[in-house]
């Protein structure tokens, strides 16, 4: 016994690193986003809202969008843990601090190691037209619990050219 | 000799091991747990080490 303490006690710390990897690094709740504009899909992975660049400052996500295309969300909230999970997941649309739109409401509740998928769209229609030639920006936020996303959705309203008028043929001398 | 060739193959699959889990979990990882697996890391290799220094490697 006392010629293989120390590499019990390696062992030990061995299957205490595979502890911390399974209960800190996996168990917990997770959260997916999908936002497809266009035919373009991107994904935030949660360990995007992780990241702390620059320190201290709050993680957001920028996306840009073009005025009249829809922006299309998929946000998955996967459970990894023993217990099922219930929270009232919601999304809304701001621009500087004022609320603009609810646009996804839902009372959820995961079995253990289960996910969750909700769907919402994002429409320009409901939206006060920018300026041609200028971009105007809105937050997405998304929260659930104690969480709460943060996306950027800037729309682009590009400039409207004046469509060539018509023209007679020149007449035949 | 085969026991120390076993010995290193042991060694060879923890460290594999490790590696593998890092590189897939290790980014959901807090900050006092990634702090705690530092401690850890060193103090398995450094009992192994010793335990390899008794053993008369």
């Amino acid at each position: 016994m006392r010629r293989n303490l120390f590499l019990y006690l390696a062992l030990t710390c061995f299957l205490a690193l595979i502890v911390i990897f399974f209960v800190d690094g996996y168990m917990g709740i997770y959260d997916t986003t999908y936002i497809t504009v266009g035919e373009q899909e991107q994904i935030i992975e949660p360990d995007y809202w992780l990241q702390q660049y620059p320190p201290g400052v709050e993680m957001t996500y920028y996306i840009g969008a073009q005025w009249g295309q829809k922006l299309f969300f998929r946000y998955e909230i996967d459970n990894r843990r023993f217990s099922s999970y219930s929270t009232l997941v919601q999304a809304s649309l701001w621009q500087e601090d004022e609320k603009l739109l609810d646009l996804f409401s839902e009372e959820q509740s995961i079995e253990p190691f289960d996910t969750a998928t909700m769907e919402w769209e994002l429409s320009t229609e409901d939206l006060e037209k920018p300026v041609p030639g200028t971009s105007t920006q809105y937050t997405v936020k998304i929260s659930y619990g104690e969480v709460t996303r943060r996306i950027i959705v800037d729309f682009y309203y590009p400039e409207e050219y004046p469509v060539p008028r018509e023209t007679a043929p020149p007449e035949k001398l | 000799m085969r026991t120390y060739i076993l010995y290193g193959f042991g060694i060879l699959l923890c460290v594999a091991g490790i590696g593998y889990l890092a590189v897939e979990y290790v980014k959901y990882i807090s900050e006092p747990g990634r702090l705690v697996c530092l401690i850890l890391i060193v103090g398995m290799f450094g009992f192994l080490g010793k335990y390899l220094e008794k053993m008369g490697w």
